[in-house]
């Protein structure tokens, strides 16, 4: 509830975004929405801060996913 | 008052309590079933017991101007534990009533007497009957040992409360109901009685000759020869009873139609039912109709009954020492405050008239530490192999016992540096004395677990369902303790330990899901005391040991409830992306399916939408695996294509589409006409009563017609010639079809192309984060 909320606040923000950018940003907010628990047990009277940290740790996620998937890839090439 | 049928009473009597209510001032009807299956009335005197405390010369100086006082048959002082968070007794005012019906009377003028500051009364507003049974220690189908002495009864407890084994007399329960000669479309009061349909033990009757007055004496006749312990109904208290003794009263007869064991002829009702409001829902309750010496048990008015049958209704009256009618209309809260009570009082403690106890104060930090709710791991979307289910049994209730949560307990005066304490907001907890709400439920806890556990271990099916009942009325019980401890009218209640039992439960669950994954099982979805974990290749071993480790490293018990062929987390409508908790189905590996949160657990879906959406999972629960499960999802569309061929070719019976919502006000009180409205505005122009808090049953007829009235038609309307909107109806059936695979990429759209030979949409699988 508070979540949307803030994301709602971000409105102005998100409806001078280009289609393709505004893609990205509802991205983002999904990933806000799937750490909503997490956010919520941090209980920070500041709500922006548990969001900043879900979207890093959504990145740093993906981040891991890639490198390993890049590891992956180059051990394929390398024994070929 | 004089006894209809019963024979004198004896000097000695053996069998079960069956009603308790007071009759003449200072004296209480007790009914008892013998063993020889004769009934009792006996009469006992009963003058009940009230405390005042205040400043000791205030309570003397009022204690002085009792001699002139007409209800009061003696007074004396006590000592008492005054409040519940007192650590030693005081000396408290104890006064005998000479009637249970005027301590409100009397609690008033003592109220005003000392301005409404210098006293305070207590155990003022415990019902004469619960009184009663609680100060002879006996309590509704108790087995008893009664002997008539010149002081009134003398009991001997043949039986306790503790007891999972314990005897029922068989009751004689009689159906009633009755057709009204409607001259409009809709029945009223003002329509003359038709026939009276009766049946007891197989035999059925139908009094349906003479004039009014004569069928309704003949019904007083009936009853009296066949003389019922039960009278079920249903809407006996809303309408059939109301309008009874209404044409009793039209036709004269009203002195003459007794229904009672007693011979106490009804009253014309003048009170009318109550609409309440209750976690978000509004309710309507009517007022009750009570026979005196039988139970008259309203299918439409009682929780117990309907979910627990006549031996969960039998266990909670007996746990909850309330009389059969009060318990099956009780809300579990005040089953829950009955048992708190009577732990009070055998606790010396005195039952506040206002709850006294306040929150603690909070700054804004603490509030937003302390007032949370349950954790929740929000579910991976999709559909999910290898799942196993654990959920901890009561875990709010044990943890409320193992962490001595009451009103008094929590922040208590006597142990501040307590070790126990509740986490996040570090309050103390006492380490001196049990609290009432913990000692209560420690016991309903414990008979419950027993319950199960006989249920396991019992070769008799009949005898299994028995203890099934049992255990689901004390679950029901367990299940609102906690929500009961904030209830800002709970004597015995304290937000600080509503938010205290969150927290442990926090604490416990989020222990529990870190010693999963450290044991290698991913979180697949968690809700509050639910954890579903996905581990490869794990045996049903693996499960129950985790469950035992972890069960025994937090106290309370965790249960392994099974493993999943496999189940789908759906996600949000409105965030595709997104899962919400509470949105799933799947097949356990014993054949259960579970679903929650989609068409078919909702109450306002509609007969042919349940039909067909429930067909959709019995399709889709013949899959093994999620594989074998996207192989049948053309055969779940298949079950799309039959239903809407059947509405289409009007194979469908109007009554199958008749939907049900809820009105959470007055019709008049709402702004947008939605369908509800219209139809409950159709019945009360036809003369019907609609309170807020009832439901609407009614049929899309026209759902886009600009004359709202066209839209919707009340289903007590629909004449013939009256057609179903099938637009809006195919549309409902393409969304419940949609709910269930929208995980995998469909919409109602193109459930629709689906549905009509169209390429289906491809198949999207949500990554799994």
């Amino acid at each position: 509830m508070a979540l949307e909320d803030e994301v709602r606040r971000w409105n102005g923000f998100a409806k001078a975004l280009r289609i393709d950018d505004k893609e990205a940003f509802d991205a983002l907010m999904d990933a806000c929405r799937s750490y909503a628990s997490a956010g919520s047990n941090a209980t920070q009277p500041i709500l922006f801060e548990p969001m900043v940290m879900s979207v890093l740790l959504f990145q740093q996620k993906r981040l891991q996913k890639l490198e390993k998937e890049l590891d992956a890839t180059k051990q394929r090439s390398s024994q070929s | 008052m004089q006894p209809n049928s019963a024979p004198a009473s004896p000097k000695r009597v053996s069998g079960w309590i069956f009603d308790v209510y007071p009759s003449n001032p200072g004296e209480m009807v007790v009914w008892v079933i013998g063993e020889n299956g004769e009934r009792f009335r006996l009469t006992d005197r009963f003058q009940p017991k009230i405390y005042i405390s205040g400043k000791q010369d205030d309570i003397e100086r009022l204690a002085s101007s009792f001699f002139s006082s007409r209800l009061i048959a003696s007074w004396n002082f006590a000592f008492k534990y005054a409040h519940p968070t007192d650590a030693e007794k005081t000396r408290v005012l104890e006064v005998t009533l000479k009637d249970c019906r005027r301590i409100s009377a009397f609690t008033s003028s003592i109220l005003k007497t000392g301005d409404y500051l210098r006293y305070e009364i207590h155990n003022c507003d415990l019902h004469g009957d619960r009184t009663y049974l609680f100060s002879h220690d006996i309590f509704p189908l108790a087995h008893v040992e009664v002997e008539t002495c010149t002081e009134g009864l003398w009991y001997t407890l043949l039986d306790s409360v503790k007891s999972t084994d314990y005897l029922v007399p068989s009751l004689r329960v009689m159906k009633l109901s009755i057709d009204i000669a409607k001259k409009g479309k809709l029945s009223n009061f003002n329509d003359p009685l038709s026939k009276i349909m009766v049946e007891q033990a197989g035999k059925q009757l139908t009094i349906d000759s003479g004039g009014e007055g004569e069928k309704l004496l003949q019904l007083a006749r009936t009853v009296k020869e066949y003389d019922p312990d039960v009278v079920l109904t249903a809407g006996g208290d809303s309408y059939l009873f109301p309008y009874l003794i209404h044409r009793a009263a039209v036709n004269d007869v009203l002195d003459s139609f007794v229904l009672s064991r007693d011979n106490v002829p009804f009253v014309p009702k003048v009170a009318g039912g109550r609409t309440f409001f209750s976690y978000g829902r509004t309710f309507y309750r009517a007022s009750t109709t009570r026979l005196f010496g039988r139970v008259h048990i309203d299918e439409c008015n009682t929780f117990a009954l309907s979910e627990c049958g006549f031996e969960g209704l039998i266990e909670v009256a007996r746990m909850c020492r309330m009389p059969l009618h009060t318990s099956s209309r009780a809300s579990i809260g005040s089953s829950m405050s009955s048992m708190q009570f009577y732990q009070a009082i055998k606790d010396d403690v005195l039952i506040p008239r206002n709850k006294s106890i306040s929150e603690a104060f909070k700054s804004a930090y603490e509030l937003l530490v302390g007032d949370r709710g349950g954790f929740v791991y929000e579910p991976r979307v999709g559909i999910h192999d290898d799942v196993g289910e654990v959920d901890f049994a009561s875990m709010y209730p044990s943890l409320m016992v193992k962490n001595n949560i009451s009103a008094e307990t929590v922040l208590c005066k006597c142990c501040p540096d307590s070790r126990l304490r509740i986490p996040e907001l570090n309050y103390h907890i006492c380490e001196k004395r049990t609290g009432i709400v913990p000692k209560t439920l420690e016991f309903v806890v414990a008979k419950r677990l027993l319950y199960k556990r006989l249920r396991e271990e019992a070769q008799d099916a009949a005898l299994k369902e028995v203890y099934d009942r049992r255990q689901a009325a004390l679950k029901w019980i367990l299940v609102t303790c906690f929500g009961y401890l904030g209830y800002r009218n709970a004597k015995f209640g304290t937000v600080d330990g509503h938010i205290g039992v969150c927290a442990f439960g926090r604490e416990a669950f989020l222990k529990a899901a870190r010693m999963a994954e450290n044991k290698k099982f991913a979180i697949v979805h968690g809700i509050v005391d639910s954890l579903w974990l996905k581990k490869e290749n794990a045996t049903v071993e693996d499960y129950r040991d985790l469950c035992g480790e972890i069960s025994s490293e937090i106290g309370v018990p965790l249960n392994f409830e099974g493993r999943y062929k496999w189940i789908v987390f759906l996600p949000s409508k409105v965030h595709p992306r997104i899962g919400v908790l509470n949105r799933y189905y799947g097949v356990m590996e014993n054949g259960k399916v579970k679903v929650r949160g989609v068409e078919v657990r909702r109450r306002d879906t509609s007969r042919f939408v349940y039909d067909a959406q429930m067909e959709m999972i019995n399709v889709l629960a013949k899959a093994d695996n999620s594989q074998e499960f996207f192989r049948r999802i053309p055969e779940a569309l298949k079950v799309v294509r039959d239903y809407r061929s059947r509405l289409l070719d009007g194979d469908v019976p109007v009554w199958d589409l008749i939907v049900t919502r809820h009105l959470s006000k007055h019709p008049g009180k709402y702004k947008q006409r939605v369908s509800q409205v219209i139809a409950a505005e159709q019945l009360t122009r036809e003369g019907a009563e609609v309170h807020a808090g009832k439901n609407v049953r009614f049929l899309f007829t026209d759902a886009e017609n600009k004359r709202y009235d066209r839209r919707v038609r009340a289903e007590q309307l629909i004449e013939r010639g009256v057609n179903a909107d099938t637009k809006k109806y195919l549309l409902l059936l393409y969304a419940s079809a949609a709910s269930l695979l929208g995980f995998a990429g469909y919409t109602a759209e193109s459930v629709y192309d689906a549905v009509r030979g169209y390429n289906h949409k491809s198949l999207i699988q949500y990554p799994i984060c």
